[in-house]
């Protein structure tokens, strides 16, 4: 019988995995940790939370026996708005209207607007791309007092035109994206297309949007997540009740309860609002993880 | 079908690089011509130029009498087989080749086909022409069960065929094909060439074809388009080019091996005339020589191709066997002849390298060109 000889190699990556698995590990309980931390107090009696919560007690949240107080979530729904159900049904399908029109509309300016930059020949495009690129320079807030007095001399305060309207002009990280991809797409498949009759809005259409597909994918869920959670641009533009989105509704409702009083409540309330972005991103996990890849790769 | 007419045409990129300078030539009803050159001589820049996919900088192109100088692919009824294919990876077979003729449809614009009141009989008799054309074309080409499938579930052969295909259900005035096969391997490029032959013969179109390949050239074309450095060198039947090179870069150009090149001095003898160089004596008489015969001795190429250098068993020109390549049906020999090497082409036969042989070359087989940078031929 023969024995192989233990290769040094061999242990030094076996080492590696361990080490690797274990950072790995540990980063999956760092970020998972708040959402659980969330969903059990979102079960939680009031008393209880109070002391997970406030009196910093987090032995709370593995104290047994468990008491599931599933009435959390309805009390905290109805409690949304000012009356029960219709205020958080408002803040629903506001936050869902919104939230389509611009994924939708930042989806189809970037794309367009990639694709320009990355296909068309014209004067000025070097320069338009590196001005285009130089905006994400520029942090939000410097805009925020100027597209203030812009929308309210248009008259569009209190609508929902001021959150949709901007994206209709595209996302100058997305058009990057949709750029690099675009730029390592053949070109002979447009000059196919143009030789087979279609203009540049249809080989757009018709060729290079389900071409962009990961690129699509990960432009959609995140502008989705992004506008779902926004905070600020609904409160600056969205004053009264029956227009606010889920974020200003669950700000209205932590102003109402004092913030710590109901804070099972309140983590129950904002579990529901988180739950379209986790599954959105459970369902698009494959398309995403691969869109970003590609975007690393070909960008 | 259409003519196609080529009026000085010149291309000039940003920068004042030349890619073609006055490309004249005129492209008859259901002509199958081939532009054949090495890489960078403008051979697919030319071709691209009648696609309308670059900009004409100089000249006329005109298709059926009208100039299409300005006119962008779409509206010139042209069809074009890219290198690579360009089958789009997302769409089946059917719709890749039904893709242009959808965009032709009778109602492109989605609005005007609502509002028009027999939109839905319209549309469907439309969508059944479409796919009577698809599946014409695809049962020409022998793709029929192909149609359901990607792109990327396809052999370089059946892509190559679609790509075709895309471009036959169009019945376009003119086929474009930028080395459409150089991607394939040599047995199914010999075999896509013989398809190619025979679709052309069917289908009686006017086809314009850019190759690297001066075999595939002369064995496609009904006239050869040679060119070098953006400039047209000869435009002839695939027979002529090879038998009457207009110059030495065509001459060299054409052929398998390539020809020989013997740098020497033509002259006048009292038994007829003397060509002299690299170590290399010819003598004999031929009329076709007269016009250039001179009593001083005159510097000129000689040309000769492999297949009309002889080895002689007897008497002839001293040489020494370097190297042999047999073919089977054939062998070519690398001879070292005077100062300079020959290569010749024959028939099979035991020959071992090093040894010594007598060659002769063929007087009447012979062609003359001018020893300056533009090696003109000298002989009709």
């Amino acid at each position: 019988m023969t024995q192989a000889p233990m290769r040094s190699g061999a242990v030094g990556g076996g080492v590696a995995r361990a080490v690797a698995f274990a950072t790995l590990a540990l980063g999956t309980v760092v970020m998972v940790f708040p959402l659980l931390w969330m969903l059990g107090v979102s079960m939680m009696t009031a008393d209880r939370a109070q002391a997970a919560t406030v009196g910093g007690n987090l032995g709370e949240l593995v104290r047994w026996p468990w008491e599931w107080e599933w009435s959390n979530y309805p009390a905290a729904l109805t409690q949304i708005g000012s009356v029960p159900w219709w205020g958080f049904a408002d803040a629903l399908a506001n936050s869902i209207v919104v939230t389509t029109l611009v994924v939708i509309a930042t989806v189809l300016s970037s794309s367009l607007v990639g694709f320009a930059i990355a296909r068309m020949r014209f004067p000025g495009r070097g320069g338009l791309f590196v001005l285009m690129l130089a905006t994400m320079m520029l942090p939000g807030q410097v805009t925020m007092i100027p597209l203030f007095l812009l929308f309210r001399n248009l008259g569009w305060v209190d609508t929902i035109l001021p959150l949709v309207v901007p994206a209709f002009f595209g996302n100058a990280f997305f058009i990057f994206m949709y750029r690099q991809f675009i730029a390592q797409v053949p070109e002979a498949l447009v000059e196919a297309a143009k030789v087979d009759g279609w203009s540049w809005l249809g080989i757009w259409w018709h060729v290079m949007l389900p071409l962009c597909r990961p690129v699509t994918a990960i432009c959609a869920v995140f502008t989705f997540i992004y506008v779902w959670n926004d905070f600020m641009g609904p409160l600056i533009y969205l004053h009264s009740d029956e227009q606010a989105t889920l974020a200003v509704a669950l700000n209205s409702f932590r102003n109402q309860y004092g913030g710590v009083n109901k804070v099972n409540l309140l983590m129950a309330a904002s579990l529901v609002t988180m739950l379209p972005c986790i599954l959105l991103f459970l369902a698009a996990q494959k398309q995403f993880i691969e869109g970003l890849g590609k975007g690393a790769v070909k960008g | 079908m259409a003519t196609i007419e080529l009026e000085a045409l010149g291309k000039i990129y940003p920068g004042g690089v030349r890619a073609v300078q006055g490309a004249s030539l005129r492209i008859e009803h259901g002509e199958f011509v081939v532009l054949v050159g090495p890489s960078g001589c403008g051979k697919s820049t030319l071709l691209r130029m009648i696609a309308g996919l670059e900009t004409i900088s100089e000249g006329t192109l005109t298709i059926d009498g009208a100039c299409v100088n300005d006119l962008p692919p779409q509206d010139r009824d042209i069809a074009m087989v890219f290198q690579n294919y360009a089958l789009y990876p997302h769409m089946d077979v059917r719709t890749n080749m039904a893709f242009g003729l959808l965009r032709r449809r009778r109602f492109p614009s989605a609005v005007r086909a609502l509002l028009s009141p027999d939109y839905a009989a319209n549309r469907i008799k439309e969508r059944q022409e479409i796919d009577t054309r698809v599946l014409s074309a695809a049962r020409t080409l022998g793709i029929e069960h192909l149609l359901a499938r990607k792109p990327a579930a396809l052999s370089g052969g059946q892509r190559q065929r679609v790509a075709v295909g895309r471009a036959m259900v169009r019945e376009p005035k003119v086929f474009l094909f930028d080395e459409p096969l150089s991607n394939l391997d040599a047995k199914l490029r010999v075999e896509m060439r013989a398809e190619l032959r025979m679709l052309h013969r069917r289908l009686g179109a006017t086809m314009v074809y850019v190759t690297h390949d001066q075999e595939e050239a002369m064995s496609l074309g009904d006239r050869v388009v040679v060119l070098k450095d953006g400039l047209v060198q000869q435009v002839a039947a695939p027979r002529q080019v090879y038998e009457q090179p207009s110059n030495r870069f065509v001459a060299e150009f054409v052929g398998t091996p390539t020809m020989n090149m013997i740098l020497g001095d033509m002259e006048a003898r009292a038994t007829g005339m003397r060509f002299r160089g690299q170590g290399i004596m010819i003598e004999g008489v031929l009329d076709a020589w007269k016009p250039f015969i001179r009593p001083q001795p005159r510097p000129v190429v000689l040309g000769v191709r492999p297949e009309h250098v002889r080895i002689a068993g007897g008497t002839g020109l001293p040489a020494t066997v370097e190297a042999v390549e047999h073919y089977g049906d054939r062998m070519d020999v690398v001879l070292h002849c005077g100062d300079r090497t020959l290569t010749a082409r024959c028939a099979p036969q035991p020959l071992q390298e090093g040894a010594q042989v007598a060659v002769t070359i063929d007087l009447a087989q012979t062609h003359l060109f001018d020893p300056d940078a533009a090696g003109a031929r000298l002989r009709a």
